[in-house]
């Protein structure tokens, strides 16, 4: 299978634009978006991600293999198939991310890239190490079906990912108007680290914000509202094998705990749905915030 | 590009991007949660948080606080930022004249209840299942 990995020849300006965002992060007042602990476990999930990615391939590949064998059509790798192919990707990478959101098996594979308080270049790099186990690869097994080669979908798979690094950032308040609307950006992807309510469960998107705007995902930003990042039960951790693995825990826990009848809906259920409603959902979280906002606006003259 | 070269290569990255955070002082600085913070904090724990009395515990950058349910929550210093949980079983708590002492996921918080310590030490009670 031909392939090309752009993902080594990235890192170096991954690593040099970090160096970067440190140094200015250093003034007085932006203190807060590093931390030493959480920067070394954010890398060590994306070196780990790395060698469970190469694992994985080793099934992966072949899968998406025989798929692209299935199908009745090939692109081959005219320019206009790759530039399809890497709409296509995103577009299977937005509903990889929501299910990652909406469904907790799916979540406890994804969490780790929500789990850290900072919003920095290296949170960019907190990727998942059980993506695989999660069984993440059945989103791009239909793109080789359709007849894209499965080199193809790797490498966009892969570029798709590398966009993604720069958008972690509190450096870059608004790219320019065009930009915002077409393309996913530091403001846009702000707004899906977000654990305020009405943020929760927004933006998807990979590369092309259009696809949130589509499926009715889409939040703006709002600049008066401060921005707290990580997930709704913080971790307070900054233990690698635990942002790793803790959801997973938790679903074991509260499968072996859950009489017969719920024990399935620990798995498939979004996050935060219990059988006796002593949780909550993002839906349950943003309905609070909705109903604090209406609270908080003062009443009308009439 | 072989893959062990750009793994060591990747190691070494990462340790000279720690070292670096490191040595710009991103160590955490302890910073006690304003009254904002802390309102912030303990809203976002599940079903709100009406919060009816906190107070600071000796580390000043930790804090106790009740709801209106009687629900239990402690605030704790997470590097830069701060994170708040609900008290549950796995919580235990001793009393030793008007001072309480929780334990919570290996973390201690520690006050002086002074005259309130028989309501506090109800509280804890009810909050931790068990008795103080
Ligand atoms: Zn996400
Ligand atoms: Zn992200």
């Amino acid at each position: 299978m031909t392939s090309f990995d752009p993902l080594p020849y990235a890192i170096p300006a991954f690593v040099l634009l970090i160096m970067l965002e440190i140094a200015w992060a250093r003034g007085s007042e932006r203190r807060r978006i590093y931390e030493a602990r959480d920067t070394a476990v954010s890398l060590a999930l994306g070196v780990g991600s790395l060698i469970a990615g190469a694992a994985a391939a080793l099934v992966t590949v072949p899968l998406l293999v025989s798929a692209h064998a299935l199908s009745p059509l090939a692109f081959g790798w005219a320019w206009w198939a790759w530039a399809l192919c890497f709409v296509a990707d995103d577009l299977a990478y937005y509903w990889l991310h929501r299910t990652g959101h909406r469904v907790r098996w799916f979540w406890a594979a994804h969490v780790n890239h929500h789990s850290s308080q900072h919003y920095n270049l290296s949170t960019a790099l907190r990727q998942t190490w059980t993506g695989f186990f999660a069984l993440s690869f059945i989103f791009r097994l239909p793109l080789a079906f359709a007849g894209f080669e499965p080199g193809m979908i790797l490498t966009c798979a892969a570029f798709n990912l590398i966009y993604q690094f720069w958008i972690h950032t509190e450096a870059i308040r608004r790219m320019p108007r065009w930009f915002e609307a077409v393309m996913n950006t530091p403001s846009h992807h702000r707004v899906h680290h977000a654990t305020n309510g009405r943020y929760l469960d927004r933006n998807y998107a990979g590369t092309f914000i259009i696809w949130d705007k589509l499926f009715g995902t889409f939040e703006p930003e709002v600049d008066e509202v401060p921005i707290r990042y990580g997930i709704v039960s913080q971790l307070g951790s900054f233990n690698l094998i635990k942002a790793a693995f803790h959801e997973w825990a938790a679903i074991a826990r509260d499968v072996w705990h859950a009489p017969w009848r719920h024990k399935l809906s620990y798995m498939w259920r979004e996050p935060g749905w219990s059988h006796d409603a002593s949780r909550e959902t993002s839906e349950m979280i943003r309905q609070r915030a909705v109903t604090a906002r209406i609270e908080d606006t003062p009443a009308s003259k009439d | 590009m072989g893959s062990l070269p750009v793994l060591v290569a990747v190691a070494v990255a990462v340790l000279v991007l720690v070292w670096l955070a490191k040595r710009f002082g991103f160590s955490g600085d302890v910073v006690p949660p304003g009254a904002a913070e802390l309102e912030q904090l303990l809203d976002g724990l599940p079903g709100g948080f009406d919060c009816r009395q906190s107070v600071r515990c000796q580390n000043p950058s930790t804090v106790v606080a009740v709801d209106s349910l009687g629900r239990v929550a402690v605030v704790a210093s997470h590097g830069a930022h701060h994170v708040a949980q609900l008290l549950g079983r796995q919580s235990s708590v001793t009393q030793d004249g008007e001072v309480f002492t929780i334990w919570h996921h290996g973390r201690c918080f520690r006050f002086d209840a002074g005259a309130e310590a028989a309501r506090w030490s109800a509280i804890l009670s009810c909050a931790t299942g068990g008795d103080t």
